[in-house]
């Protein structure tokens, strides 16, 4: 299904410049990410969790959606950072992503959104393998957005999301 | 214009089954010896309405068989024909042969003609011995069949116009004269609905045609003709074939079905005369106008239902809400919200009614099992089923088919002793096996007994230790003996049978019940009978919980495991060598599991005295544990939720629920729990 809906992205959602795509930014441990906004379903406030017995140590726990039973992982203990705290400025973002053919929704707690900014596939570049550490496991690649660097976070990765074989 | 028609194809295979197991029940209720004419006709009714759907559709096999089913029907129904118990079991055998056929439409996958021939052969031959005397004269085979010595000549069609055919704007004759238009057309006209005069409506059809369309046009084209009609009629096009190597003559002369029929029986037994036109166009009328029910699809009854469980969510947050004192005083808006909460719960049940079907959907299947597996076993066995009508959710129905079956089965197999052994211990010749359905405050309980040989004891115990399944020197009741039968790898026949030992023991019947928040227990006395009830709640939607506050953290305790709940007095709190904990109930140690160990409670959770907090009660699987948990909160009814959705499952949780305040909250799945009981417990058997 993401074949499919970077198709609808570049017919219908791009129409200033060809071949562009959005990209929703947020700060991580003062790094900015990407992620297309295609994936995301909204962003909500922080609210209180609750807590899963026996899940990960990122996972923070559930939360109900109109109805819809969501979960939610925190970003930045997924990449190892410590000393944060939650608040109501607190900024999750609800993506939709496929796993093993269903469609699911899963919130990530992530430090601030930066912006919302346009650039073509193309600009992407490989991510330079600095050092193996937690926060560059899970890029995609970065882009050179004016003048500043934006790392692409790889969702699939970063969510623990469990693909299809092919 | 083309009309695509197979949006329909699912309505058509739903019906389909239906008049299968219709025509399925009808033949089991026949009596060879006084022939009930109104059960033969049901009989005849489904099997003409799966023809005329399926020619309609062009699922040419299924009409071709149900046509000769229909003709061995009809004669039956017309007195030509003897009810002969041969008959009946030949007609049962064809039923499972058009299941065959249907299943085969309905997935594409071709059947395999040596499976048809089996049913259609005895079928046939029943068929072929008066067939002589009528005095029809077209051989019809299907289109379909690709053996290419067959040519199309022209089309048979059975047209009945519902009564309110004309009402809708659409006019037979205009019909009628379109396929005129294609060829040479005879026409017979059905006039045996026509009312008597007073109550004649004029507005009102009553007409049916059967139509010979002398032409070979595609079927596309007489599709196109009643395209505008095909909801507001019944219709069967039949097409109508011939040998080529035959002179037409002789092919319309002889409509015997030629005795060499073990090649290639399926285009022969298509061959059909058009001799009872009259007859069949009655019986189908007969059977339109009786259904009370509309179909709907289950995705929108399900989305309904999560609705309403929405709306029951909101209700209880503002009944949350309306406890504020500023507002106590406020009469009329407690009234309200008092109406809201009756109402909600009233639409609530009304929404989850719309789900709940008789279990007779289930049951159905049973007197055809039965029958057949004694007479295989050459038992003589009865079933008796009561409380049908009992209604349960669709989905329990349809999950509960199957360990139903295996009961059913292991109790004609196993249970009941052959006629030999039951003459010779002065029990009754015959057999009983009992089906019951009913309902026990909020569950619908199921029980399937019967008189046979019971379940002994001491074999199963043997044969537990000898499989290593208990330790050698264990001590186990009788009662809980018989629950040895529903470990995995206990099977109680040495020996597979061909019936029963299918590979599927009692575990699975248990693990099915199980996964439907049920429950089974096995009562049995030597040499008088076994009894297993099944208890199953009622819906998988809705449940009552038991709120609880586990280091300050709510959960829900499905209430129906819940035997009691009690604060220990201190003098009943006994530790068992420094692991686990117990108490001593009535004389009986209950092994405790502290819920903030067994779920992860977070750091800092100061751990209590079991006498400081309370000791919930539950029942697993007959045994009993307690839960200990710092306090209790309040019960209610509560709308679960799958954690699958968006997360995944959890060891110890089997869903989630929202409150009132509009939080997460886990239902806790005491089954999960008591494996981890089962340690704890193991712990105490060794001390004790």
């Amino acid at each position: 299904m993401p074949k499919q809906d970077k198709t609808i992205q570049e017919e219908e959602f791009t129409s200033p410049a060809e071949g562009e795509d959005e990209y929703l930014t947020f700060s991580l441990n003062r790094e900015e990410y990407a992620v297309s906004i295609m994936k995301v379903k909204e962003i909500r406030a922080w609210e209180p969790v609750t807590r899963v017995p026996h899940a990960q140590p990122w996972e923070c726990g559930l939360v109900n959606v109109r109805g819809a039973i969501v979960p939610i992982i925190d970003l930045r203990k997924r990449i190892g950072l410590k000393n944060f705290h939650y608040d109501k400025h607190t900024v999750v973002v609800m993506f939709n992503v496929r796993e093993l053919g269903r469609e699911k929704v899963q919130g990530v707690v992530v430090d601030e959104l930066t912006d919302v900014v346009r650039f073509p596939l193309s600009s992407i570049q490989q991510a330079p393998q600095i050092k193996k550490s937690r926060s560059t496991q899970f890029a995609q690649g970065v882009v050179e957005y004016s003048g500043r660097m934006i790392i692409m976070l790889d969702l699939i990765k970063a969510l623990g999301i469990r693909e299809e074989a092919e | 214009m083309s009309v695509d028609v197979t949006r329909f194809h699912s309505v058509f295979f739903e019906e389909s089954d239906e008049a299968v197991n219709d025509i399925e029940s009808g033949l089991l209720n026949l009596d060879v010896a006084s022939v009930d004419s109104e059960t033969i006709n049901t009989i005849f009714r489904a099997a003409h309405s799966i023809k005329g759907g399926s020619a309609t559709f062009g699922f040419q096999q299924v009409a071709a068989f149900t046509h000769v089913m229909e003709n061995l029907l009809d004669e039956i129904r017309a007195g030509k024909r003897q009810l002969s118990q041969e008959i009946v079991d030949v007609l049962l055998g064809s039923v499972d042969a058009l299941r065959l056929l249907l299943t085969s439409a309905k997935t594409g996958v071709q059947l395999e003609e040596q499976v048809l021939a089996e049913h259609l052969v005895p079928l046939e031959a029943i068929m072929s011995g008066e067939l002589t005397g009528n005095s029809g004269s077209t051989s019809a085979q299907p289109v379909a069949d690709d053996d290419s010595s067959e040519k199309l000549v022209g089309w048979r069609i059975v047209f009945t116009p519902h009564k309110e055919m004309m009402l809708r704007g659409n006019d037979p004759l205009r019909i009628i004269r379109e396929l005129g238009e294609q060829g040479p057309l005879e026409v017979a006209c059905d006039t045996d609905q026509l009312p008597e005069w007073e109550n004649y409506e004029p507005l009102n059809s009553y007409l049916g045609w059967t139509l010979i369309l002398r032409t070979p046009v595609d079927q596309s084209v007489l599709d196109d003709v009643f395209a505008w009609v095909e909801d507001e009629c019944d219709l069967a096009i039949v097409p109508i074939v011939e040998a080529i190597s035959q002179p037409v003559a002789e092919t319309s002369s002889s409509p015997q079905i030629p005795e060499d029929k073990t090649k290639d029986t399926t285009p022969e037994l298509s061959k059909e005369s058009t001799t009872k036109k009259a007859s069949t166009a009655k019986a189908v009328s007969a059977g339109s106008s009786e259904s009370q029910s509309i179909r709907v699809d289950l995705g929108k009854v399900d989305a309904l239902i999560n609705m309403v469980g929405e709306l029951v969510i909101t209700q209880s947050m503002l009944n949350l809400l309306s406890e504020d004192e500023a507002l106590q005083g406020m009469e009329r808006l407690q009234q309200g919200l008092l109406q809201l909460h009756r109402q909600t719960r009233a639409l609530q049940e009304g929404v989850m009614q719309i789900r709940m079907l008789p279990i007779s959907f289930c049951f159905s299947r049973f007197p055809r099992m039965v029958r057949d597996l004694s007479k295989q076993l050459s038992k003589d066995i009865e079933l008796v089923m009561s409380g049908e009508s009992t209604e349960v959710d669709k989905t329990v129905i349809e999950k509960i088919t199957d360990p139903l079956v295996h009961l059913v089965r292991n109790s004609v197999d196993h249970g009941i002793e052959t006629m030999e052994e039951r003459i010779e211990k002065g029990k009754p010749e015959h057999g009983t096996v009992w089906l019951r359905a009913y309902h026990q405050v909020g569950n619908i309980v199921i029980e399937v007994e019967d008189d046979g040989k019971g379940l002994n004891p001491e074999i199963l115990i043997n044969k537990a230790k000898r499989k290593g399944l208990v330790s050698e020197d264990a001590f186990i009741p009788d009662q809980q003996a018989f629950e040895l039968i529903f470990l995995p790898g206990f099977s109680t026949k040495e020996q597979a049978s061909d019936l029963s030992g299918r590979g599927v023991g009692m575990d699975v019947v248990k693990r099915n019940v199980q996964s439907l928040g049920g429950s089974i227990h096995v009562e049995s006395s030597l040499g008088q009978g076994t009894r297993f009830v099944i208890r199953l709640p009622l819906t998988l939607a809705i449940m009552d919980g038991q709120l609880v506050n586990i280091a300050e953290e709510v959960y829900v305790i499905p209430l129906v495991s819940i035997i009691e709940s009690l604060q220990p007095h201190p003098e009943m709190v006994h530790n068992v060598t420094g692991t686990g904990e117990a108490i001593k109930l009535r004389g009986q140690y209950l092994p405790v599991l502290r819920l903030s160990e067994a779920l992860d409670a977070p750091v800092g959770h100061e751990e209590k005295a079991l006498e400081n907090g309370i000791v919930v009660i539950v029942e697993h699987e007959n045994k009993r544990f307690g839960l200990f948990v710092d306090d209790l909160s309040s019960q209610q009814q509560i709308v679960i939720k799958s954690l699958e959705d968006n997360y995944h499952s959890v060891q110890g949780v089997s869903g989630a629920t929202i409150l009132g305040d509009g939080r997460v909250a886990l239902i806790l799945d005491v089954g999960g729990l008591a494996m981890l009981q089962k340690e704890v417990e193991e712990t105490y058997a060794q001390a004790g």
